[in-house]
């Protein structure tokens, strides 16, 4: 009986903490193509109008890379009713904030206000879909931005570089392989004509989607997206070649010397199923396994038992068609780049051949169960993830179930999904050096 | 009757709203929303440490802030004393052993942080009294032993050697120890030298001197029960002995006597650093506080921010161009413009930032900014209410900064309040362009030529030399320090 009770009163606890949980959303499309998704939460005067286009850097030409990315800048240089250099100052004379960022599949941007300035936000966005201006001024201003953009993240950066030659090596015909910045020489080259044509292209209604979440009316809100988003035209269908990499089975050796460090760094990268696939949360588990936290395996070992490392991470970078897997480390003092490889090794090792314990399975899982629950917790961080689940995973309501998905992998397949995925012969291996110097 | 007259009315509505909606123009926000400032419910313990919680039971969460609002310390011959300190916390208790200790932390998918004179936590709701427990074992009965300190002793010198070659980090460093003299505990440099000058004793000693409770506060936020909080933050932080911090006196920073450049060499960088700044005395209390804030905002505080649409949006100059003021009750700060921009038009930036200074100083700004900036601001209060800290945070200035109990209540009135002549004595007053010390940290050889040729406002601007030490220095001989010509090529 009195077990009966408790199991009761554990499942009357974890309802709540569902419906605590549940991010509600509606969504939609116009007859143009464009995707609306809508989530109402009064509990603070905040709102956020989001717009994602499914255009990244692999939809570029490979002899004019750098074009989503150039995109993210131009797209705030005015449209026809918006003067050029009045886009910020109406966000912020509404006291709102707002930005844009581009990655290897799509591009996004968004604004924060209060509430009551709903109707501005969804009037931005839907200019900047209907008839942005791409014209010589705002072109050539940006084409100088970029390249300062360039200098201070990569060529000037301690590290910088590790991205950009890490897809250069992990693939040879697919578009992930030039970086999201790509080449300035592509940009300084680029004519008005191709920069108009690719914004034809891909920032079109049916290729994008708009996401309204906050302090909103969802029935008022609704009318308003009409409105605004209504009027625009559909744009051509997109032809999406899909490439496939043929898989590694040599390991890829590379070096780079960065002239702004002095601590070497090993970086191993792996190519791992793109973000919608159930391998990619299992990886996420092993990384999370691997590297996070003072009592995971990689840090405990290198860090703090050993001593050999300064510092030790593994990353999963999540993408569409593939997603990498990179884990690297730092030597501290004089000890080798070698080493710290040798021991990653060991440990990856350990998880293609045993089972994690059950003990650390379960620290998985709680620490899935913390993330879920703080990744929700701002209006701008659910309307990001709504849009992201919708447009590369395929299912806006992953927000709701992943922690699902997390709990449903078992450690038999943590241990396959290891094996199969993390082999040594099917990586990058980058050594990441100082500039090598005559002395004085 | 009635009844029609209302549907009357409605159906007007209606076809307002159906009408086309005319997009030349920006729409007009609606009514503002209404603002509740939750207060937090507070507690104080017999050793001075003062509690306060805030319910929010929107997420099934807890976090745990511990602040000692202590003066700043100087570390002198021992600088990085702060630091190893710092490292050395939070590795378990003098009973419980670290991995035990690490390892129970993660299990329950929490973290905690135990910094030099902080300290932080984050939990989901169930695991909120061991969480409590731990953190407060971890800070109140650190084990220092000599096997961590110098395992830490090793990061931190092999982090400062990593440094040498970091463009952004010497910039910084040069900066600071330049606006605030060596001496004083914001400009004091942590060098290979002086971290070997610290051994285990005078990290002991660095914790017992400063983790004490005299200045301290711990904020509970989250899904908690108040009663609840209370006892058990009774229960953990009792044994906490009583004390208060030493206290010393540095010398006040002051400003250089004239405008000047001071140039670091770094042969590796392909932008470079610049920084124009001065000291300057500021208080959240001060009744000019807001005014300052607005004339920062308008200067270089964002994407439409004059530094900003002059140096990226006009001339493409940088990726990026701002301002900083700060306030603190303990020190006169540092106010800086800065941006970094590529080699070619490092001595064009200096003038144009020093232009920037030097026209809000002396022509009162446009209504239209001053409309925009305090709009940006009434945005970010309201806005901010979307996180349960906010509360916190404003309760703990209003205690630590000697506000009236008003001044948030009062905030959005006040900014409303301010004029275009306050903004500009607040210019006036805070930024200085006869007294402003430009740190220019870049590539000698593709820079130095020009920037020796820099004047402002009729008077040429000397250069000094410094190295990545802040020390007097002779102009680099790029001849000689630089033969390799094959990094840039544009």
């Amino acid at each position: 009986m009195k077990r009966h009770l408790l199991l009761a009163l554990v499942l009357l606890v974890s309802l709540n903490f569902l419906i605590a949980q549940e991010v509600t959303f509606e969504e939609y499309d116009l007859d143009n193509g464009l995707h609306v998704i809508l989530h109402q939460d009064n509990s603070a005067p905040v709102v956020t109008t989001a717009v994602m286009y499914h255009v990244g850097s692999k939809d570029e030409d490979p002899d004019k890379t750098g074009f989503a990315h150039f995109f993210e800048h131009l797209l705030f240089e005015g449209t026809k009713n918006i003067d050029r250099g009045e886009w910020d100052k109406i966000v912020s004379s509404n006291g709102g904030s707002g930005n844009a960022n581009t990655f290897l599949d799509r591009t996004y941007y968004y604004e924060t206000f209060p509430s009551n300035s709903l109707e501005v936000g969804l009037w931005l966005e839907s200019e900047r879909m209907m008839h942005p201006i791409i014209g010589e001024i705002g072109v050539n201003t940006q084409k100088e931005v970029v390249q300062e953009e360039r200098r201070l993240r990569v060529d000037n950066s301690p590290y910088g570089a590790f991205f950009e030659q890490l897809l250069k090596n992990l693939y040879e015909k697919h578009p992930y392989r030039w970086g999201v910045i790509g080449s300035l020489d592509h940009l300084a080259s680029a004519t008005l004509d191709d920069f108009k044509k690719f914004n034809k292209t891909y920032y079109v209604p049916n290729n994008a989607v708009l996401v309204v979440a906050g302090d909103i009316d969802k029935e008022k809100t609704k009318k308003m997206v009409a409105d605004y988003f209504g009027p625009i035209p559909r744009g051509a269908s997109i032809d999406r070649t899909e490439i496939r990499e043929e898989p590694i089975s040599n390991t890829i050796m590379a070096k780079y010397h960065d002239p702004n460090i002095q601590i070497p760094a090993i970086l191993l990268a792996y190519r791992t199923p793109g973000q919608a696939e159930r391998d990619a949360y299992v990886i996420n588990m092993i990384s999370t396994y691997l590297s996070d936290g003072e009592s995971s395996k990689l840090y405990k070992k290198l860090v703090d038992e050993k001593k050999i490392a300064l510092q030790i991470f593994s990353v999963p970078i999540d993408a569409e068609d593939y997603s990498s897997y990179i884990v690297g480390g730092l030597p501290v003092g004089d000890n080798s780049i070698q080493e710290i490889k040798d021991e990653i090794d060991a440990e990856i090792l350990k998880v293609q051949t045993d089972l994690i314990s059950e003990k650390d399975y379960q620290k998985l899982l709680n620490k899935f169960e913390n993330r879920f629950v703080n990744a929700n917790s701002s209006i701008s961080g659910i309307a990001n993830s709504l849009a992201e689940n919708y447009m590369l995973r395929d299912n806006t309501n992953l927000i709701n179930e992943e922690l699902g998905i997390y709990r449903s992998i078992t450690r038999e397949e943590i241990r396959e999904v290891a094996k199969k995925y993390l082999k040594v012969n099917q990586r990058v291996e980058l050594e990441y050096l100082p500039e090598q110097k005559d002395a004085n | 009757m009635k009844q029609y007259f209302l549907l009357i009315a409605l159906s007007f509505f209606t076809s307002i709203s159906l009408a086309q909606i005319d997009r030349t123009k920006q729409p007009t926000p609606g009514p503002a929303p209404e603002i509740n400032l939750q207060e937090p419910e507070r507690f104080e313990l017999n050793n001075g440490l003062k509690v306060m919680v805030v319910e929010n039971h929107k997420l099934p969460r807890v976090r745990i802030q511990l602040m000692i609002d202590n003066p700043p310390i100087f570390e002198g011959d021992k600088a990085g004393v702060g630091s190893l300190t710092s490292s050395l916390l939070g590795k378990g208790s003098t009973s419980i052993p670290k991995d035990d200790f690490y390892e129970e932390v993660d299990f329950l998918g929490a973290s905690i942080n135990i910094g030099a004179q902080s300290a932080s936590a984050s939990c989901l709701s169930k695991y909120f009294p061991r969480i409590l427990e731990l953190m407060a074992d971890a800070a109140l009965n650190p084990n220092f032993t000599q096997e961590e300190f110098e395992k830490e002793k090793d990061k931190l010198l092999t982090n400062i050697k990593s440094e040498e070659k970091d463009v952004s980090a010497i910039a910084n460093r040069v900066e600071l120890a330049l606006a605030y003299g060596k001496k004083h505990p914001y400009g004091q440099i942590t060098s290979e030298e002086t971290v070997n000058n610290v051994a285990l004793m005078d990290v002991e000693q660095h914790y017992r001197n400063y983790f004490v409770p005299a200045n301290a506060y711990l904020v509970v936020i989250g899904d908690v029960e108040f009663d609840n909080v209370k006892e058990l933050v009774t229960k953990a932080f009792t044994p906490w002995s009583k004390a208060v911090p030493p206290s010393f006196t540095y010398t006040k920073p002051s400003d250089a006597q004239y405008t000047q450049i001071n140039f670091v060499d770094m042969p590796n960088a392909v932008q470079s650093e610049v920084t124009v700044q001065n000291i300057t005395e500021l208080k959240m209390k001060d009744e000019d506080y807001l005014d300052a804030l607005l004339a920062n905002r308008i200067l270089g505080g964002g994407s439409q921010a004059r530094l900003f649409v002059n140096l990226r949006e006009d001339k493409g100059y940088t990726y990026g161009a701002y301002s900083s003021i700060r306030d603190n009750k303990y020190s006169p700060m540092r106010f800086s413009a800065y941006a970094q921009v590529r080699n070619a038009v490092t001595d064009s930036s200096v003038v144009q930032i020093l232009s920037e200074l030097d026209r809000i100083t002396k022509e009162p700004v446009s209504d239209e900014e001053l409309a925009n900036a305090k709009a940006k601001y009434a945005g970010n209060f309201v806005m901010a209410l979307e996180k349960p800290e906010t509360v916190a945070n404003y309760a703990l200035n209003i205690e630590t900064e000697d506000l009236p109990d008003d001044f948030y209540k009062t905030y959005l009135e006040r900014i409303e309040a301010v004029t275009r002549e306050d903004v500009q004595k607040a210019a006036q007053k805070y930024f200085s362009t006869s007294n402003a010390r430009v740190v220019v940290t870049g590539r000698g050889q593709d820079v130095l030529e020009n920037l020796e040729k820099v004047s402002f406002n009729g008077k040429a601007v000397p250069v000094l030399y410094y190295d990545k030490y802040a020390n007097k220095a002779d102009k680099p001989n790029n001849e000689i320090s630089l033969p390799e010509d094959k990094i840039i090529k544009d």
